[in-house]
Parts: structure tokens; sequence; C-alpha cells
């Protein structure tokens, strides 16, 4: 359990930090794209203020402009008046004034307040003989331009007769003494349109226009009223002439906010992908490293259950240098099946643990895995403990680890199947008897029909004879016959009985023989033979060489050896018979060599034991000896064998059991 | 009776029988006898020798069985079915033995002992 909260603890910290890459690389990404679009909205609006500061400027600059011009013109008006306070020339020079300056719309004389002259006449002819000074809503502005003794521009109000327009009104004063006002009328309208305001501002700005109340002191607007005229954006001037003042706002003052909205969320959309990246990046790496992590702890369960599985095998395992065949490493069981303690085989060469009998079939294995023609061999072989014991075992090699070349090191697996294998070896030697026996079985009855019927059917026939026979001398010698019938018949008899006596006694007295004792008792019984031959017999058997024997099987089987090599001698060479004894495996061998005739191997090897297999024409050649001996050597469980070749020699070998 | 006949049998006493009997069956004008069988195919094994009109072959025989002279004597002589009827005539009454002859085509036919002195005439006279 503990292992694995720390796992899930390590999946969290590697996790955690593509996450809080992710969120660091979006708000890094985020400050950094609204810095920038701050900047770029300051820029925006101060850009928007200066355009706003020039507009003003300039209407600033047409509104005095056209001030001036009325000025000028209120100056020219007041000039038609002389120094007794005449008017001269008004309808000439009035119409000249007021159509040579399209910026201004009338033009009056009021001397003593009384509005006198007046051009056009047209729509304004109600206010003639009209007292301004007597008016409440005038007379204020009017005494501020006789007090001031300057031009003052009173307005925009409603006219008596009838429209809004600005009142120029320059007190004349002759010889210190105020005459009356020489008056220029300007329509707001047209002052508007001088001022270029409109044009100047396009859709774009809302402008105010505003006056402050000479009485109250109030701001009056004359303009319908704009929204958010307090706004930063926008921009006001104060026209001295007349304290009036032009206000400028943005209609849209939200614009530049709207203009950057779509960018900001470009930013915030960006941004949010840029940090989704930046984690799916961080998150890969993290992620492989997790399951790196997470493999490696299988990794060492699977080597830990290896492990496990390695040391507690119930069969032996070990790993080995496929080149130089070294163990490198062994489980208990692999090291107790030799005998040794777990460590103590590891340097061995596998050959040295190998019985040498079985070197070479497990060299050659190794070979073809080490060439790569195979890759596993499985193999029963003999193992030699330190005790020097055998132990059967069934090996299987299979490659363990591979470089470019072929393979680096091997695992053998080892099972003890000595009590198997020494049962399997004895049920197949009974096999092998059983079978033997059987085949022999077989060939005896054969023989046994055979060879009585051949002496049954001879009497048959002679009796038919005998029957046909017409003389005395005839039967009497049909009865000759029959007495040879006899005779062969009692000899295949004696040869049967003979036979069944090997092959049925099954308790024999077995007894320690000292082979050279009794070969010694077979020669002097041959001695005369030997010396018709000219024979030489030489004799090599050990004065140790002692087997477990039956005695008269001895007797019979050295006869039947050497009188055969007597028999079979080839005439041409002075026979030559080695005698010796030899040990094989532990085992006592006689062998018995001869210089004969030899015989044909390819055509009589498998005869050659047989009853009544003879393979010469002699008539002492029965086919018993050879077929008795055998009989004899598997009764007290060894074995014969022959190698011959015509015209060179025979040599049996008999092999004794302990 | 210019007809021979030759037994090929190891079995001395039957030879001696073989020998009444055929006397007695009284039908072959010339008659030899072989011991064993290498010693006939010795004589046999030469082309030019004119084999006798019948032969009673035993089949266990030490040196050559009857089977291997057959076969040793047919490739020698291609025609040998032509030139002479072999008999194949032992004690052993084993079908083994029977089927064997059977697939020999140059065996006429598988008697087994004793044979009469009819069956000889009989054999004689197919000749």
């Amino acid at each position: 359990m503990k292992e694995g909260n720390s796992r899930l603890y390590i999946l969290r910290k590697r996790f955690s930090r593509p996450v809080l890459a992710g969120i660091f690389s979006f708000l890094f990404f985020i400050f950094l794209g609204y810095f920038l679009l701050w900047q770029r909205f300051q820029i925006l609006n101060e850009e928007e203020l200066r355009e706003m500061s020039n507009i003003i400027n300039l209407v600033e600059n047409n509104v005095e402009q056209s001030l001036q011009n009325s000025y000028s013109i209120a100056l020219s008006l007041a000039l038609l008046v002389d120094d007794e306070g005449n008017i001269n020339n008004f309808e000439e020079i009035a119409p000249q004034l007021v159509d040579g300056n399209p910026n201004i719309d009338v033009v009056q004389l009021v001397p003593g307040g009384i509005i006198t002259k007046i051009y056009p006449l047209k729509g304004n002819r109600g206010v003639i003989n009209y007292n301004i000074l007597q008016e409440n809503s005038l007379k204020t502005e009017a005494y501020k331009a006789i007090e001031t003794r300057k031009m003052y521009f009173a307005g925009p109000f409603e006219l008596k007769q009838g429209g809004i327009a600005v009142v120029g009104r320059l007190p004349v004063f002759i010889k210190n003494e105020f005459w009356g006002f020489s008056v220029v009328i300007i329509k707001l309208e047209n002052l508007l349109r001088q001022s270029g305001i409109k044009k100047l501002a396009g859709g774009k700005y809302q402008f105010q226009f505003s006056k402050k109340d000479v009485l109250t002191g109030e701001e009056i607007f004359f303009l319908p009223e704009i929204k958010n005229l307090s706004r930063s954006h926008s921009k006001s001037v104060t026209l001295p002439d007349g304290e009036w003042k032009v206000y400028i706002a943005s209609n849209n003052p939200n614009e530049i906010l709207f203009l950057l909205l779509p960018i900001g969320l470009l930013i915030l959309i960006i941004g949010a992908w840029l940090g989704g990246v930046i984690f799916k990046e961080m998150e890969q790496p993290a992620k492989l490293q997790a399951l790196l992590k997470l493999q490696e702890g299988e990794l060492i369960q699977s080597e830990l259950k290896f492990r496990t599985i390695f040391d507690q095998a119930a069969i032996g395992i070990a790993r080995l240098d496929s080149i130089s065949g070294k163990i490198l490493e062994t489980n208990a069981k692999y090291a107790e099946l030799f005998g040794y303690t777990a460590d103590a085989l590891t340097g061995f060469d596998y050959m040295q643990l190998t019985h040498p009998e079985d070197i070479q079939e497990d060299y050659n294995n190794m070979q073809r895995i080490n060439s790569g023609e195979i890759s596993e061999y499985t193999l029963n072989k003999r193992v030699i403990t330190k005790n020097g014991e055998i132990v059967w075992v069934k090996l299987t090699v299979s490659t363990l680890r591979k470089n470019g070349l072929g393979p680096e090191e091997h695992v053998a697996l080892m099972d003890d199947i000595t009590e198997k294998r020494l049962s399997e070896l004895k049920l197949n030697k009974s096999y092998e008897m059983v079978m033997d026996q059987n085949k022999r079985l077989l060939n005896f009855s054969y023989i046994v029909s055979h060879n009585l019927r051949s002496h049954s059917s001879n009497i048959q026939a002679i009796l038919n004879l005998y029957e046909l026979a017409e003389s005395e001398d005839e039967k009497e010698s049909y009865f000759q016959l029959l007495s040879k019938v006899g005779a062969a018949l009692d000899r295949t008899l004696f040869d049967l009985n003979e036979v069944v006596s090997i092959q049925s006694n099954t308790d024999l007295i077995v007894e320690p023989i000292l082979v050279s004792a009794y070969f010694k008792m077979t020669l002097e019984l041959l001695q005369v033979k030997v010396q018709k031959k000219g024979a030489i017999i030489r004799q090599e058997i050990p004065e140790e060489m002692l087997v477990n024997f039956n005695p008269a099987y001895m007797e019979s089987i050295l006869f039947n050896f050497l009188s055969n090599a007597l028999r079979y001698s080839d005439h041409q060479r002075t026979p030559d018979i080695l005698i010796s004894g030899t040990r094989e495996n532990g085992n006592w061998v006689l062998e018995i060599s001869d210089n004969g005739i030899g015989i044909d191997m390819d055509r009589h090897g498998e005869q050659l034991f047989g009853m009544y297999k003879s393979f010469t024409d002699s008539p002492k050649s029965r086919g018993m000896g050879l077929f008795i001996t055998k009989n004899q050597m598997d009764a007290m469980g060894g074995r014969v064998t022959v190698e011959s070749k015509v015209g060179v020699g025979t040599t049996f070998k008999l092999y004794f059991s302990k | 009776m210019n007809k021979e006949i030759c037994v090929i049998d190891d079995d001395y006493i039957y030879q001696l029988i073989i020998d009444k009997i055929i006397r007695r069956a009284a039908i072959f004008g010339k008659r030899t006898a072989y011991k064993n069988a290498a010693n006939a195919f010795q004589q046999f094994k030469d082309p030019e020798f004119p084999l006798p009109h019948l032969i009673l072959l035993d089949i266990n025989m030490p040196l050559m069985d009857g089977w291997e002279f057959i076969t040793q004597l047919s490739s020698c002589r291609p025609n040998l079915k032509d030139e002479t009827k072999i008999y194949i005539v032992t004690s052993s009454i084993a079908t083994a033995d029977k089927l064997k002859a059977a697939s020999f085509k140059e065996i006429s036919g598988f008697l087994s002992k004793p044979l009469s002195v009819q069956q000889l005439k009989e054999l004689g006279e197919q000749i």
C-alpha cells in the first residue's frame, strides 16, 4: 500500500509540473498581451485626444476669426456715425458690409439703445425703435459692453424678430460720451458653420457650445445635450470674447475599447491555447517518465518474481557463457544436483561436469546453437557429481542473450532423471530381452517343426517305398534307411533338449571362475587338433580375470569358440588364435580372434547365431555351436558380438556381466 | 526317357529316399543330386550349361539357401523360367515359406515332403 501511495505521489508530482507550466505560460502570455494592448489603447486614446484638441483649436481659431471679422464690420459701421452723432450713408454701406461678409447676417446701429438702422430690413422690421437698454434680458450684457468700452458678444439668444443668434455690440463713444451701439448679428447656425466644427468633427465627435450666463453665472448650453460631457475624452476651450465654451467629445467613447476587445479576446484564446499546448508538451515526457517509473517498478517486481522462481525452482537452472561454456550462475537446485553449494559451481566448464561419453553430443549441440542453426536443444545425459557419482539429467539449453553475431549467454535447465532413466534402461533391456527371447522362441518352433517334420516325412516316404517294394532285398534296404532316420531323429531330439535345458534353466550354479584356468583346461582338450593344424595359440588372459559364471557353460563356450577357430582356419596360412581378456567399463571382456576363413557378415550376419545355421558344407558344421554358446551367454546375463571378414579372420567378443 | 531331374537338398537321408522314388517313378532318364545349392549354382551359372528339365529344390541349406539360389541363378540366366521347372520340396509347412515361393515367377510349385512316386510321375509327365 505504501508503495502504491508513493507511486501516486510521484504521479501527482510529475503531473503538477506541466499544469503549472501551462498556467504560467497562459498568464505570462495574457499579461504580455494585455500590456501591449494597454499600450496600444493609450496610444489610440492619446491620438484621439490630440485629434480632438486639434479640432478644438481650429474651431477656436475659426470662431475668433469670425468674431474678429464681426468686430471689424462693427467698427466700419461705427465709422458711419459722425462727430455730431448723425448716421451717414447707412443704406449704402450696410448692404456692402453684410453682403460682402457672409459670416454676418444682420447689422444695426443702435443710438442710445434704440434700434434705429437695420440691414437687411426684411425680417427685422419689427425691431425698429426697440430699446434694448430697457429690455431686462438684454440690458445687462449691453451695459457690460458700455462698461468695458469693448465689443461684447451677447447671446446666443432668441431674437425678438425670431431665430437664435449672437449679437456683438460695439459701444460707440463720441467725445468720450456714449452714443450707442454698432451691432453685428451672427446667427448661431452661421457661427457654427463658420467655426467648421461640424465639418471637422464629422460623424466621429459630438460637440457642445456653451456660454456663461451673465446674470446667474450659470453655464448655458445651446445645442442638444451631449452625453458624457465630463468624460476625459471631451475637450473644452474658452473663448474670451463673450466667455464661450466649446466642447468636443467622442461620439463613441468606447470605440477604442470595442476595437481592441476582439484582440483582447484573441489574446485570451491564444493564451489559453498556448497554455494548453505547453501543458500537453510538458505532459508527454512527464507521462512517459511516469510510465517509465511504473514499468521500472514492474520490472523490479518481475525480476523479483523470476529471481524467486530461479532460486526456488525444483529443477536446476544455470546461466552459461556461450563461448567459454563456463557457468556464470546457478540456482541452489543445480548446485545441489552436483553436490556443491550454490556459488561453488561458478566458473566451472560444463564439460568438466559432463560424463565423458556424453560430452561429444552436448558439445555438438552447443556448436549448433552457437552457429545459430538451432536455438535450443534437449538432451538426456549423464553428469558427474562432486562425489564422482553418475546422475542422469534431462538437459534443456536455450539462448538467453544475443549480441549481433550470435548467442552470448545460455540458460541450462537440468532435471534429475536418474531413477527414471535407470528404470527406462532396465525396461529397454528387458524389452530387448523379451523380444530376443520371442524371436528365438519363434525360430526355435520353426526349427523344431522343420527338423522334426523332415524326419517324419522321411519315415513316411520310406514306408511308402516299402509298400511298393518288390523284393526282400529292397525292403531290407528301407529298414536300413529307417534306422538312419531314427539316429538322425535322436540327434535332433538331443540338440533340442540341450537348447531347452539352457533356456529353461533359471537356477544354475553361478560361481567366480578364473577364466585363464578354464581356458587351460579347454586347450588341453583340443591339444590334438591344435597340433594337427599347427596352430599358434596366444593366450593373454590376465590372471585376475574372475567372472561369475556357470562352470559347465564356461567349458562349453570356451570349447566351442576355440574349436570353431581351429575348424574354420584358412589352409593357406598358419592358424593364429589370440585369446585376450580386457576390462571395459569395469566389466570383463573375453576376445577370441582368429585368422581363419572368415564369415560373410552381409550374407550371414543375422543368422550367425541361429539354430541349425551353418555356413560351410562341412558335415561337422551343424549350426549348433554358436547357437548354444549365445544361449549360454544370454542365460548368464552376458552378450556376444562378432566382427569378421572373409579371408581375413573373425573376432568374437564375450561381454560378461558383473 | 531322356528327361533329366536334379535334386538339391542337404539331407542325405532324403537324398537316398528321393533316389529310390525317382527310380520307382521310372520317367527320368538322367538324374543329378547336389547336397548344397552353392555347388549346384557353380555348375548352373554358366549359361552354356544345359539345365535339367526339373529341379527339386530344398529351402533350408547351409551356405546358400533355396531362395538365394534362385535369385542368383536368375540373374545369370534371365530366361530361367523357360529353361527349367523348379519345384520347392521342403519339410516346411510354414505359410510364410509358401507365400514367398509364390512370389518367385521362376518357381513352378511348392511341395511338402514327403514326395510320393505318383506326384513325381505327374511332374515328369508335364514336361
